[in-house]
């Protein structure tokens, strides 16, 4: 059998070429995914302040819910800080040589011409943690009063002092002047460095009795006996490349994300491989039934006929898996690339690649391959006998039942589900959109051949004016089957593309309309790095002020029950003064903003809370909270369903700073007065929504994950369009033959080229229509999605291009042969 | 042993249902004898390749029974089918017979492989030689003329020693020359080796090459016509309306 399954891939290397295309593409997605997601753990950057560090302790970002399973976690969005009492205890561990603790808070540099040197991040540290990197003086002397610095020495050059100089530098507060002790040479560039004495460190970092993170040098690999003493400490014990994630928040970060996203983007690509696996092997399949029959016929039973596509399929996919999973490596590249252009992944990410990702990606796409070939041989292997005899193979009427009710039943939950974004409110209600839209594509494909058959009745009087319309339109009624094959994935990335764009643009719009609605202050200073804190004090007994307030944008995590499983999830939360009067509008529908001090919270109404409630989350930095709520408002999108006091806010951030001052009333000069004492600080009218920056990454990555994956449906696409037209050679030369003219085919399949990309976009657009109207209702009280008609315009432009394009090129290949010499074609 | 390799009772043949339902074969009782060369004969849509299908097992009648010396076909489930039209039964089409991936000698083996029998080495010998492809084994479908394809697919019918092969014209696709040597080998392997052989043909010089001729109309059967000649055989034909 296997012989016999060779031969034929062998012999009909053309007809496997799209099965072969469709797995190779497949795993090759797949498989970059897996290189993405691993590096989501193994990748990093070279570590800089922590080089000399043989172990890093820092407190454990990941927040588990207890009663969750393994994948119910959250990545903290803050790094929480560590006791310092910790480093007796290391330091008592036998093979420890030393203990360093180190402390990091936000220092920034003002320059020469007065303006803070933030070009890139820059921090204060303890002068004794030079020694982790290790930073050693080429200059001068360690900082040994309160009044002295140790500045890297690139940051000296910026800042243009030197030893015995003076420099201002602003740590949570307005500059003040340090001396310039000594300038040290470290190694690595992603960040600046100001180094203080011991004392002013912790006074400066705020909490006597923690540390930022514990540095500890070693002789011989203690790391495990490290790890185990701390086993309940709730710190991570960090080594090798991942040190980079201790030490750079944005690396950090960035493994959260890539772990994350290629989990959610491998799952996607995983389901759209099958798919495309799936249809592309049916219709090969589908065109080799007389070859099967005649099997049939010479006495091969259903279940050899299965054997041998399963095993063709394996002989192919084989060969495309392997040869998928080493392009994955290229396409994984491709993808960090396209990341670091937006800004998700830092340009000096490396990412790892073992052989694991690869292997697993040959095995999904085996499996899937395996998994299609047992659904395109169903069919097939039932084949009459007598159909080897059949001049035309006509395609068979009836679809399964199974696949039909399957297909009709996801209908019904996909529509049904489009109806969430009505009662869920946030990033959750877009993504069940999406989701909903996901389900409802697959339905449609299901019962695809019904709708399009039904569909094409409707339209074929149309166009059965001249000769080639009139073949055309009978080529699509009796071959609906043939035509659903090729709308199916048109629709499909068509439907794919709309509803991921616009439910993104629409969530985008509903944010913003609403923070321009809710935040109703008269003025707003915002800075590069934040603002200290002190500046929303001061602004409050400025002349005029009727009242200010602190805005603090940080995130909280939270933890839901459904049934046996714990949903955890990152959304965006904000710190508030009490004293915040008419600066912002919550739509509070119960409590009080004035009761909002420390210690206590405000929820919005989705949360299902009452005052006097008690909300438990966790904070940005991890650590957990339990606080009384004081007031209940609506405006969720704006402020994210909690609103913390801007004290609790910025204690569980690693800059103690807030993002934003809201002042009412009062005059823009008095606040520039102000702010003139804090470089950087700027005073607006208007402030941006929340987390634009990272709504943008959302929407950039989004477009990169469906753009990636769209390129695999367009291949497919032109795959199946390709083969389906290939293999109706014999019956183009007959129509020439009979007397049809070379430019009537030609024409005839311009017809059905543009029937069927009419009927994809049709299609696709219904599909996609469904979900967004209900978002847009539920988010921005309109029917019509927001966002740039352009994109639907192009990805319809596409499609049609894609299609057109497919359909006529091999269309004209194959009526290059003399239609004599294809008549003879033995099939 | 019965005398008949294979045999049809009361076999009737209805295509489709309701207002739209053509009867194709009426009740068709018939014998054929071991060791004989029949061939069946009448107009076009008269129910020949009807017939045919029903007698090899490829389709199954409505009603009726077709019997392989003691095996009712119809008793027998899908995947039992199978294996007796393989191992019993050779058929040979009108065109389209070969894979064309595989060589000639894989072509004619095909039903062994599906079997996952070996083919036995001499008897494989002789047929290759019967039907003169000596030289041409490595050689794949589309490099062979039409006759020589369907001498393939002749070999490959008797390759598994079937006790009957069917034919549904064998030559109808091939000029007068090639055709003669097809129906030579089919007569000879009857007198030679004691085949039963059921034929299909619209040619009247290929229905003499049969021992006898059964003739078929309106889906019933219409006579028998015992050592033919071609003249013979056309005025019948005739006389049963236009062919
Ligand atoms: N699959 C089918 N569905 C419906 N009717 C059929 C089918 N196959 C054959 N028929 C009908 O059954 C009758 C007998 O057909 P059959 O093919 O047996 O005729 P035939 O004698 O072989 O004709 P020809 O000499 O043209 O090959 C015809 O009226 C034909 O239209
Ligand atoms: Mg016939």
């Amino acid at each position: 059998m296997l012989t016999l399954a060779w031969q034929t891939v062998k012999a009909r290397t053309s007809g496997f070429i799209g099965a072969f295309v469709a797995i190779l593409c497949g795993t090759a997605l797949v498989a970059a995914c897996g290189i993405l997601m691993e590096s989501g753990f193994r990748g990093g950057v070279p570590t800089q302040r922590y080089a000399a560090a043989d172990v890093v302790v820092t407190g454990d970002r990941t927040v588990r819910p207890p009663g969750g399973d393994v994948l119910a976690f959250e990545h903290a969005a803050e790094q929480p800080a560590i006791p310092a009492a910790l480093a007796t205890r290391i330091a008592a561990v036998p093979g420890v040589k030393g203990v360093v603790p180190e402390r990091t808070f936000p220092a920034v540099v003002v320059g020469p011409d007065g303006q803070a040197v933030v070009d890139k991040p820059s921090f204060g540290h303890n002068w004794e943690s030079a020694v982790l990197a290790p930073f050693t003086l080429t200059q001068g002397r360690a900082p040994a009063a309160d009044d002295e610095v140790v500045l890297d020495s690139g940051l000296a050059a910026r800042a243009g002092t030197q030893v015995g100089g003076e420099v201002k530098v602003m740590t949570r507060s307005a500059p003040v002047s340090y001396r310039v002790s000594g300038v040290a040479e470290g190694r690595g560039d992603r960040q600046a460095s100001v180094f203080f004495s011991s004392a002013k460190a912790s006074e400066l970092a705020g909490r006597p009795d923690q540390v930022s993170a514990i540095g500890v040098l070693t002789t011989g690999d203690v790391t495990d006996r490290i790890e185990d003493m701390l086993a309940d400490d709730h710190v991570t014990v960090s080594t090798g490349a991942d040190r980079s994630a201790a030490e750079f928040d944005d690396v950090s970060q960035t493994k959260a994300i890539l772990a994350l996203i290629a989990g959610s983007f491998g799952g996607y690509a995983v389901l759209v491989a099958i798919f495309v696996v799936a249809s592309t092997l049916a219709l090969t399949v589908e065109q080799r039934r007389r070859e099967f029959a005649l099997l049939r016929a010479v006495g091969a039973t259903p279940r050899q006929i299965r054997t041998m596509i399963g095993l063709e399929t394996l002989v192919v996919s084989l060969a495309a898996g392997v040869l998928g999973s080493l392009l994955s490596i290229a396409v994984s590249h491709g993808l960090r690339s396209a990341f670091a252009a937006i800004g998700v992944v830092p340009h000096d990410f490396a990412l790892s690649i073992s052989p694991i990702p690869l292997l697993a990606a040959l095995l999904i796409g085996l499996a899937a391959a395996r998994v299609a070939a047992w659904s395109a041989a169903r069919r097939p292997s039932s084949i009459k006998p007598v159909e080897a005899l059949g001049e035309a193979a006509i395609q068979r009427r009836d679809l399964g039942r199974v696949r039909l009710t399957i297909g009709w039943v996801l209908l019904a939950i996909g529509a049904a589900a489009t109806t969430l974004p009505l009662f869920l409110r946030g990033q959750l209600g877009a993504a069940m959109s999406v989701m909903a839209a996901l389900v409802l594509i697959i339905g449609l494909t299901l019962v695809g051949p019904r709708i399009v058959g039904g569909a094409v009745r409707l339209i074929v009087p149309m166009f059965s004016g001249s000769v080639s319309g009139y073949l055309a339109a009978a080529n699509v009624t009796k071959n609906s089957r043939r035509l659903a094959a090729a709308v199916t994935p048109l629709m499909l990335a068509i439907g794919f593309a709309v509803v991921n764009f616009y439910s993104q643009t629409t969530f985008t719009a509903a944010v913003h309309q609403e923070t321009v609605k809710s935040i109703t202050a008269d003025h707003v200073i915002t800075g590069p790095a934040g603002v200290p804190a002190e500046v929303a004090e001061a602004a409050r007994t400025l002349p005029g002020v009727t009242a200010a307030t602190s805005l603090v944008r940080t995130q909280v995590i939270t933890a839901s029950k459904t049934g046996d499983s714990v949903d955890v999830n990152r959304g965006p939360a904000n710190g508030l003064d009490a004293r915040a009067g008419n600066t912002v509008d919550l739509g509070i529908t119960s409590g009080r903003l004035e009761d909002l001090t420390a210690g206590t919270v405000a929820v919005s109404d989705a949360l299902g809370k009452k005052v006097g409630d008690t909300a438990e989350f966790w904070f940005a930095d991890g650590q957990p909270a339990r606080l009384r709520v004081v007031a209940t408002y609506e405006h969720d999108l704006a402020f994210g369903d909690h609103v913390l006091s801007a004290a609790d806010a910025r204690a569980h951030t690693t800059a103690g700073t807030d993002s934003a001052v809201l002042v009412e009333a009062g005059t823009t000069a008095a606040l520039q007065n102000l702010i003139s004492r804090y470089p950087g600080l700027t005073v607006t009218e208007r402030i941006t929504a929340q987390d634009q920056g990272d709504q943008r990454t959302q929407f950039l990555l989004n477009l990169v994950a469906v753009g990636v994956i769209l390129g695999y449906v367009a291949i497919s696409v032109s795959n199946t369009l390709v083969m389906s037209t290939a293999a109706r050679r014999r019956e183009f030369a007959l129509l020439r033959l009979v007397g049809t003219g070379r430019r009537q085919v030609v024409r005839m399949m311009r017809v059905e080229a543009l029937i069927t990309v009419g009927l994809a976009a049709a299609l696709g657009t219904t599909v996609a229509a469904l979900p967004l109207t209900l978002l847009a209702i539920g988010f921005t009280g309109t029917p019509l999605p927001t966002g740039p008609i352009w994109v639907y315009l192009g990805v319809l432009a596409g499609a049609a291009l894609l299609g057109v394009v497919s359909i006529a090129v091999s269309t004209r290949l194959s009526l290059r042969a003399k239609p004599v010499d294809t008549i003879g074609i033995r099939e | 042993m019965r005398a008949d390799a294979l045999s049809l009772q009361a076999v009737r043949k209805v295509y489709g249902t309701g207002g739209g339902a053509v009867t194709a074969l009426h009740e068709v009782t018939v014998g054929i004898r071991r060791g004989t060369f029949t061939a069946v004969m009448g107009p076009s849509g008269s129910g020949k390749s009807t017939f045919l299908h029903c007698a090899s097992g490829m389709d199954r009648p409505t009603s009726g029974r077709v019997l392989l010396g003691d095996t009712d076909l119809g008793a027998l489930k899908e995947a039992k089918l199978t294996e007796v039209r393989r191992d019993r039964i050779g058929f040979v089409f009108q065109a389209y017979n070969l894979l064309p991936s595989l060589t000639v000698l894989q072509n004619i083996t095909l039903p062994l492989r599906l079997a996952g029998r070996r083919a036995d080495q001499g008897w494989l010998r002789e047929i290759v030689s019967r039907v003169g492809l000596d030289g041409r084994l490595d050689h794949h479908p589309a490099e062979l003329s039409g006759g020589q394809q369907q001498r393939v697919a002749i070999a490959r019918a008797l390759v598994a020693r079937p006790e009957v092969v069917l034919a549904d014209e064998p030559t109808g696709a091939l000029d007068s020359r090639p055709a003669h040597q097809v129906l030579t080998l089919l007569r000879s392997i009857v007198d030679e080796m004691g085949q039963t052989v059921l034929m299909v043909t619209h040619d009247p010089v290929a229905a003499s090459a049969a021992h006898s001729v059964l003739f078929l109309a309106d889906g019933r059967l219409a006579g028998e016509l015992v050592s033919p000649t071609p003249e013979k055989v056309a005025e019948r034909m005739t006389r049963l309306g236009e062919w």
